[in-house]
């Protein structure tokens, strides 16, 4: 049974991928107060930890052709026991969405629609992901190779305008702050935006013709977003120094330093048309897997009579999931890292390792009843 | 697909989520806020209170325009003021006892009265940092006596003084950069508990009738209070120790003879060494590159000897500037060289021992100048016209 019946291009999936991940970069108040000028240092080890888990996700998929990440789990721990680890997965990817829409809010009515009830915010942006989600992976995925490419021309762009503002002294001294300063934010990283590409499980039957080479496009992904990342950490770094930690929005206040020819100055508004369409696109790939694995786990269909509802849901719990930022930077510090931990690397680490299990006794069980023949 | 009803229904409600999301809360005109240029801090007469004066620009008088032949002759600013504990409750208090709101996104530069900057200013940066209006980019300076009556200078060539003051920096600039101190400058070295900030003193001048402004000196600020000044030469001791000179002269004097050199280029490199106790030693390696613009006596003196000479004088000279600064910062113990942050950035092993002792360190700090001067040309003619 498949609700999806579209298929999208290997390099959509991994442009996909690594706008997925770009889309992090310009939050990244939760953990550069606790490494500042050495968070390169971190979030860059943090990649190279990832790879691994990428080479995970490509085994369980390559595993299981043809099936998605609830599929796999009904196939692997059977019908009941699968559904319950499906909803917690359900549960996952419906509190990022209401997470993300949050960091939303939060950004726009603190920047730059002040007065605006972020409500009102909130609710236009699910309609929007609502619509792009109707039509389903195909509409939902096409743009993010543009939405890259116009990243990537901001970031140099802002990259210019700053130039007479980086100081390289900036990034000393190296390795000054405690260990396990280091071992937290590399955690952060790898749960926070690497792992969450465990979503992508949700959509790799229906990438074209290679899932042989499903891991290429999985690492191609994570190097390509993660290195967007690295850049944009670097440059705010450069430009504010021993300041990043006191910032809540240290690439805000990046761009807005940036000046070209004393005329073009201001520059924070090209973050937040980043950081918009940059949300847009994570929001509705969020929402529409979170759509796809409900109705899965559901046995429906069609997703489509649930996306209005689901859409309300979500604005509600994205309004109320933290009371403010501060608890929410705080639970990102210290919480979320763990919890995403479980979803993200123990359960398909387990997914994968029964379905070996499986498998050896199964060639255990052949073996022996072709002896008894 | 039916073509005609499903792309205009799409396009309609399209068109309809632009107007949704115009931003109707947020409206801001351009006729009903009044554009912020300035903003001085000062220390009330009350104690314990301070005066917030913000420079208003008034968009009807710059903008020319309009009316032909009208002749304006009123100011093309406004300064207002409230007095109150912090600024933030100023602001609260300014922004209700006017017409407009105040718009805070184009201000030029935040001015510290000098009584206040002594009382400290790590309050004040707080609430500027946090206020969502204010760019870290903004130019700071110390008025010597009140910021207000710095903001309220009229100034022959331009209509608003804050932007004047702008240009006046900019033009400074093209001397050397330690004129020039943003917001994001003097956070980062506040913050760093062994630097010392330095940010320049602007005054207010008045002669007969006519006053106006000038910038001289540094004013020196260390644990967020301003604790002493930089003479005009010291500031250029200050510079030459950082390397960042890009224009401007240097009077040279042999005793009997002296010229001016052009400042062509000034780098400066910094080393810490180590004794065998761990304590500190500071090496700066300047390198200054002449133009030769004047020669004033000199006569007779072939071309080689001139140079050579020139050469040693300048070099003297540059050291006598730098340790003046040097020596004045030991007095007020401030290192606004970052010669702490240095150790820290290039040693940061052998800072932890240093850290919590560079305040006694400091004053005795040993320092060794090693200056080169290179004269690099010596204009449009060799030999002065007098000698030959």
């Amino acid at each position: 049974m498949t609700i999806e019946h579209s298929k999208i291009s290997a390099g959509q999936f991994m442009f996909s991928i690594a706008c997925f991940l770009h889309s992090s970069s310009l939050l990244t108040s939760f953990f550069v107060p606790i490494t500042k000028q050495d968070s390169w240092i971190a979030h860059t080890i943090a990649m190279i930890l990832c790879i691994p888990l990428m080479i995970l996700y490509a085994q369980l998929a390559k595993s299981h052709p043809g099936l998605n990440l609830i599929q796999i789990n009904e196939a692997v721990f059977g019908k009941v026991f699968g559904k319950i680890i499906s909803l917690f997965y359900v549960w996952f990817f419906f509190t990022l969405v209401s997470l993300n829409m949050r960091d939303l809010g939060n950004f726009v009515s603190k920047t730059t629609m002040i007065k605006t009830p972020m409500p009102i915010i909130i609710i236009l942006f699910i309609l929007l992901c609502v619509w792009s989600a109707y039509y389903g992976l195909e509409v939902v995925t096409r743009y993010s190779t543009v939405f890259l490419i116009i990243s990537a021309v901001i970031l140099l762009i802002s990259i210019i305008a700053i130039t007479g503002l980086i100081n390289p002294e900036n990034f000393l001294p190296v390795f000054d702050l405690p260990i396990k300063n280091y071992i937290q934010v590399t955690h952060i990283c790898s749960t926070i935006p690497f792992g969450e590409t465990v979503i992508f499980l949700m959509i790799t039957p229906y990438v074209d013709k290679s899932q042989k080479k499903l891991l290429r496009y999985f690492v191609g992904g994570l190097l390509i977003g993660g290195i967007l990342i690295l850049l944009v950490m670097l440059r705010d770094i450069a430009v504010l120094g021993n300041t990043i930690g006191y910032f809540s929005l240290p690439s805000f206040e990046a761009f807005r330093l940036g000046i070209l020819f004393q005329t073009i100055s201001h520059m924070e508004i090209m973050f937040s048309i980043l950081l918009i369409i940059l949300l847009y696109f994570k929001i509705s790939f969020l929402f529409y897997a979170s759509m796809l694995s409900l109705s899965q786990t559901l046995e429906l269909k069609t997703y489509r009579p649930l996306l209005l509802p689901c859409a309300a849901f979500v604005a509600v719990y994205s309004i109320i999931n933290y009371q403010n930022i501060l608890i929410q930077i705080k639970a990102a510090q210290e919480t979320i890292p763990f919890l995403w931990f479980t979803l993200e690397i123990l359960l398909p680490a387990l997914t994968l390792a029964v379905h070996y299990i499986k498998k050896s006794a199964a060639k255990k069980g052949n073996g022996k009843e072709a002896a008894l023949r | 697909m039916k073509t005609g009803l499903r792309p205009a229904a799409a396009a309609a409600a399209t068109a309809l989520l632009l107007l949704i999301s115009s931003g109707c809360y947020d409206i801001v005109e351009l006729d009903t806020i009044s554009i912020v240029t300035g903003v001085g801090i000062d220390r009330d007469e009350k104690p314990g209170l301070i005066r917030l004066t913000v420079q208003v620009g008034k968009a009807e008088t710059v903008g020319g325009g309009g009316e032909t032949g009208k002749e304006i002759s009123e100011k093309a600013y406004l300064v207002l003021d409230a007095t109150d504990r912090s600024i933030v409750g100023a602001l609260d208090s300014l922004r209700q006892d006017n017409s407009r709101t105040l718009f805070l996104h184009h201000n030029q530069l935040i001015i510290f009265g000098e009584s206040h900057a002594k009382d400290g200013i790590a309050d004040d940066i707080d609430a500027l940092m946090r206020y969502h209006q204010s760019h870290m980019n903004v130019y700071m300076l110390v008025a010597e006596g009140n910021a207000r009556e710095v903001l309220d200078t009229e100034m022959e060539l331009e209509k608003i003084p804050s932007v004047g003051i702008d240009r006046m920096i900019k033009n400074k600039m093209e001397i050397s950069k330690v004129y020039s101190v943003s917001l994001l400058e003097l956070v980062s070295k506040l913050i760093d508990k062994s630097s010392a900030a330095a940010v320049p003193i602007i005054k207010s001048i008045k002669e007969k009738d006519l006053s106006r402004l000038s910038m001289q000196g540094l004013a020196v600020f260390k644990n967020g209070r301003m604790v002493g000044k930089l003479s005009e030469n010291q500031t250029n001791g200050y510079a030459w120790m950082l390397g960042e000179i890009k224009s401007g002269s240097l009077k040279v004097n042999t005793g009997k003879d002296s010229a001016e050199l052009n400042i062509s280029a000034c780098e400066s490199k910094v080393k810490a060494v180590f004794d065998k106790n761990g304590m500190p030693k500071i090496q700066v390696d300047i390198n200054g590159r002449f133009i030769v613009e004047q020669l004033i006596g000199f006569e007779g003196q072939p071309l080689e000897e001139v140079i050579g000479l020139l050469n040693k004088v300048a070099a003297d000279t540059v050291k006598q500037v730098v340790l003046s600064c040097f020596k004045q910062t030991q007095r007020l113990n401030a290192d606004i060289f970052g010669f702490g942050f240095h150790i820290h950035k290039y040693h940061s092993r052998k800072w932890k021992a240093l850290e919590g002792r560079w305040e006694q360190i400091y004053p005795s700090l040993e320092l060794a100048l090693n200056i080169q001067t290179e004269i690099l040309d010596t204009g449009k003619i060799s030999i002065s016209p007098k000698t030959a």
